[in-house]
């Protein structure tokens, strides 16, 4: 029996065993069986581990360099290292959706197990939505995208394998897909939990606790794997930034936006017991978009740098599920309403509650006006959509922008009209950052206003006065004419978004810092502690409130990186060896081309020096052109950066003439780049801090 | 699942030596082959779990759940409680932080109070048999598959057949009482973390001693008459300190009437 068989063999059975999963836990429940509950329990368990044979099969295939499968045919290489043969199994299409089954039987599994004895009502629905959605992707497997199809020899064929695209042989391309996978596949676990609640009419926060670690998690893993997704954008694409709003990295941004609306309105129901309806549209929400990323990748209906390619059949299927998911939660939804009445309302505008509901408006107005605009282009391709926005919709928008024309053909929506929009929401958003902790639960009277807003307030203030000295300064160290997006008269170097912004990290970096002071004074004034202990032990006991803060002060550092996005300096010119050339306070010289090769490509390196404006040395910058034998013709650009505390620069090449060595190169002064990637990382670690296990919570840990 | 890991590297370290013996080469392949042959196994054994599910007989499944069922509820409550004490905590750390006037902080810890009450009433008034009690029943006979449900739902005739079986029930309740009572007071210490708060601790303890309270009197309790609040005029437990209907704090001589 060949592995291609076999394998075959093994998604047949993980098909069946879903449906006959879901059968169980329908009938369990219709019946109150506990024997078929159980039956069911126990197939989920037996899906993963089908799932796990399935898998480590196409793992043995690459590894064994078995090429009568088309798949490791197309993606395996008998001389890459063993690293990429391992990864190379999620590297393309069949594979992730093959990976995407492993994962999310995992995650089902240890769910359920989790919570099989806590919420034993919603095991049966959780496990009966839990094996559909399993049984809509393994049937994907078996009927569409089988990974262990073989490979039918034609004449003149080669057996040896291509190999893994060369833009995905990079170790930040190894796990940007998957920890973008983990935080997508694990957002089924709450949309069942969510989906298990309505049907059993257990609206209450029980199902919640199940499930808001999942959501933390899954929050986390989709962080992971934008940012992982930007660095790799940085330094492989060679264009000097980091986000282009490209439909595929939306597709991960949009659920991560719906996940940290949920994690913040999950608080206020636990709290007060209002906004069940909304917790609950927000999970669906959630996973609904997941699979919405999913089918922009996957379909090909996007133009993308990586989306996977055109398949018609996914798409269509994909389109299913979604209907499927929007019909049948909407009915469950309504079906319900009357159980979700809230037992509270709103006392106060100055409330947390109020500042949780607001954060979650923009949340939800930032994730809608991606998700369409990423969609748009794709719409405005079809006939009948671009008659029904000149008819119906034209007249509106025409109010709200004059400069706006009727759609003839397809659109393009640049970086900058996101850019444009999002700024003032990412604005609105750190300024909530700031104001939410600052105001108690239920109302804030006037006087304890002033003693928590004054000193956030006068810092904030404080803050942006001296960004706005201090920034023309540093910028007219330079005759270069800069990029700058929205100048304020006369003051060339003066961005109101970028001084706003610093501003605004002023006031919510203090807030933050003010809440910590403020805490271990608390707890000082009630024992006898040590600063050092005092904050240790507020950190221990709240974890979840000094986490969150500790991921908000990631927010602010990662805003402060954005704000400096404001004073990039961009040069696009031509440099022959020996020449210098300067790039803000900085010099560049070029110090001649290298060519080199290996056993899967050509190279041309650059060689860049960065000299200070005294012509000291700072460092050696190494932009590179990479032509794969497999790829000829789409070479790769290497960038090379310069990092600082204050800045990057960085380099890339366009071309190079090799006979005058003449090399036309992109140079980039980024400022305060690099800040983005140390705020992720706080980000990361208050994110664990969050998530860690109490001891009493242990028993709901799920 | 412990023994079965270790017996599947016992088998996995065989035949790699096995493989050795035979002059064979142990390349990255073989540890695929290896890992993918150990997943097999998995997924058959978890296929074989999944059968002894289902051709388990009845009886059995329904105990475990009444098992779990009769454990569930008080741990939910005991979760409420947590919560709400933990609330009440961290609005009296937001006070001395500064966040709210005098007014509204007591105006909304006595809301939170309240609900506190309410959720330790509610604990009190809890019981349930214990998961071995409902086991040594089933052992005897006593509880049928088909009534189970509607005897988790008619405690009295429960409780009149545990009277039945007194002599094995008796000891087991009192176990699991003085098993529950410590566990409880580490709950609520850690709940209200804060030694300041001592409010909170007084109130858990009061909980604490109306548990006890109530497995002495549970007998004379169902019988005596209850005491009737002054505010509203709702009916309570003798030995109530707050009103469980409008969480009025229930006055000395309703308490000693």
């Amino acid at each position: 029996m060949t592995i291609s068989a076999l394998g075959t063999a093994a998604l047949l059975v993980l098909f069946l065993m879903t449906v006959a999963t879901s059968v169980l836990a329908l009938l369990g429940a219709v019946r109150h069986s506990e024997r078929l509950v159980e039956g069911a329990v126990q197939g989920i368990h037996g899906v993963f581990a089908v799932a796990l044979f399935a898998s480590m099969l196409l793992e043995y295939a690459f590894l064994a360099g078995d090429y009568t499968i088309q798949y490791v045919q197309q993606n395996g290489h008998p001389e890459m290292p063993i690293f990429y043969k391992i990864t190379a199994f999620w590297g393309s299409l069949d594979g992730s959706l093959l990976f995407w089954v492993l994962l999310l039987s995992l995650f089902s599994s240890l769910a359920i197990r989790a919570n099989r004895q806590r919420h034993r009502v919603l095991i049966p629905h959780a496990v009966l939505v839990l094996g559909l959605i399993i049984g809509f992707f393994s049937a994907l497997l078996l009927f569409l995208k089988n990974p262990f199809s073989p490979y039918i020899l034609t004449p003149g064929a080669t057996m040896q394998g291509k190999g893994m695209n060369p833009l995905l042989q990079n170790p930040y391309m190894i796990f940007h897909p998957p920890s973008l996978y983990l935080g997508m596949v694990s957002m089924a676990v709450p949309f069942a939990f969510g989906m298990a609640a309505l049907i059993t009419g257990q609206v209450d926060s029980a199902w919640q606790r199940s499930v808001r670690r999942w959501v933390l998690f899954s929050w986390l893993f989709l962080g992971i794997g934008l940012i992982l997704g930007g660095l790799w954008a940085y330094e492989e694409l060679g264009w000097g930034g980091y986000w282009a709003w490209d439909p595929v990295e939306n597709a991960g941004l949009l659920p991560w936006l719906t996940c940290s609306a949920f994690l913040h309105s999950v608080m206020v129901q636990e709290r007060r017991g209002m906004l069940k309806v909304w917790n609950l549209v927000l999970v669906i929400a959630s996973f609904f978009l997941t699979i919405y990323g999913t089918f922009l990748t996957r379909s090909g209906v996007v133009q993308s740098v990586h989306a996977f390619g055109e398949s018609p059949e996914l798409a269509w299927s994909f389109g299913g599920l979604m209907i499927a998911i929007v019909v049948v939660s909407a009915v469950l939804l309504i079906w319900r309403l009357p159980l979700l009445r809230s037992r509270n309302e709103l006392e106060s505008i100055m409330s947390r509650e109020f500042a949780f509901l607001l954060n979650n408006w923009l949340f939800l107005i930032a994730a809608l006006f991606v998700g369409i605009a990423t969609i748009f282009p794709t719409l405005t391709e079809l006939e009948w959509f671009r008659e029904f926005y000149n008819a119906a919709l034209y007249p509106i928008v025409k109010l709200i922008s004059s400069d706006s024309k009727p759609l003839v053909s397809r659109i393009t929506i640049g970086p900058s009209f996101y850019n444009y929009y999002m700024s003032p929401l990412g604005l609105a958003l750190i300024f909530l950052t700031g104001f939410g902790p600052l105001v108690a639960w239920r109302k804030t009277s006037g006087k304890s206003l002033v003693s928590q807003f004054m000193w956030p307030l006068i810092v904030g203030l404080l803050v942006m006065v001296l960004a706005a000295v201090v920034t023309p300064v540093v910028r007219s160290g330079a005759d270069v004419p800069g990029v700058c997006n929205d100048c304020v008269g006369g003051m060339q170097f003066m961005s109101v978004k970028g001084l706003l912004c610093f501003g605004l990290c002023g006031f919510t970096g203090w807030t933050i810092v003010q809440e910590f002071y403020r805490g271990v004074r608390v707890r000082r004034k009630n024992r006898q502690q040590g600063v050092i202990e005092a904050l240790m032990g507020l950190m221990m006991k709240a974890r979840r409130r000094y986490g969150g803060y500790v991921v908000h002060l990631g927010i602010v550092l990662m805003f402060l990186g954005f704000a400096g996005n404001s004073y990039k300096v961009e040069r696009k010119l031509v440099m022959h060896p020996g020449e210098v050339v300067e790039l803000d306070q900085y010099k560049i010289r070029h110090d001649g081309i290298i060519a080199t090769q290996d056993w899967q490509k050509d190279m041309l390196t650059v060689k860049l020096t960065v000299l200070d404006q005294q012509d000291q040395k700072l460092a050696e910058l190494e932009p590179a052109k990479w032509w794969y034998y497999q790829l000829k013709d789409q070479p790769t650009t290497e960038a090379s950066r310069y990092m600082a505390l204050e800045g990057d620069v960085y380099a890339s090449i366009a071309d190079v003439t090799l006979s005058t060595g003449w090399t036309r190169v992109n140079l980039y002064y980024n400022p305060l780049v690099n800040w983005v990637w140390v705020g992720f990382a706080v980000m990361l670690i208050g994110g664990f801090i969050c998530i860690g296990t109490r001891k009493g919570d242990a028993e709901g840990a799920s | 699942m412990m023994a079965w890991l270790v017996g599947a590297a016992i088998a996995v370290a065989a035949l790699l030596a096995a493989v050795v013996a035979m002059g064979g080469r142990i390349e990255s392949a073989t540890w695929g082959l290896v890992v993918a042959a150990g997943a097999m196994v998995f997924a058959l054994r978890s296929l074989y779990a999944m059968t002894v599910a289902l051709s388990r007989p009845a009886v059995e499944a329904v105990l475990d759940r009444e098992g779990v069922a009769a454990n569930v509820g008080q741990r939910e409550l005991r979760e409420e409680r947590r919560r709400v004490l933990r609330a009440i905590n961290e609005l009296q750390f937001d006070y001395e932080m500064g966040k709210l006037s005098d007014d509204d902080y007591q105006e909304v810890r006595a809301g939170y109070e309240m609900r506190a009450v309410e959720v330790m009433r509610e604990l009190d008034k809890e019981s349930t048999l214990h998961p071995q009690l409902l086991e040594e029943l089933g052992r005897r006979g006593l509880l049928e598959e088909g009534d189970a449900k509607a005897e988790s739902e008619d405690r009295a005739e429960t409780e009149a057949e545990a009277e039945a079986s007194r002599s094995v029930s008796e000891d087991e309740a009192e176990a699991e009482e003085s098993k529950s009572a410590p566990e409880d007071e580490t709950e609520a210490e850690e709940a209200d973390g804060e030694a300041s708060d001592a409010e909170t601790r007084s109130d858990d303890e009061d909980s604490a001693d109306g548990d006890a309270a109530d497995d002495e009197s549970s007998e004379a309790e169902a019988t005596t008459a209850a005491a009737t609040c002054a505010t509203c005029g709702g009916e309570n437990d003798a030995d109530a300190k707050f009103c469980k209907h409008c969480g009025a704090k229930l006055g000395a001589e309703e308490a000693s009437a």
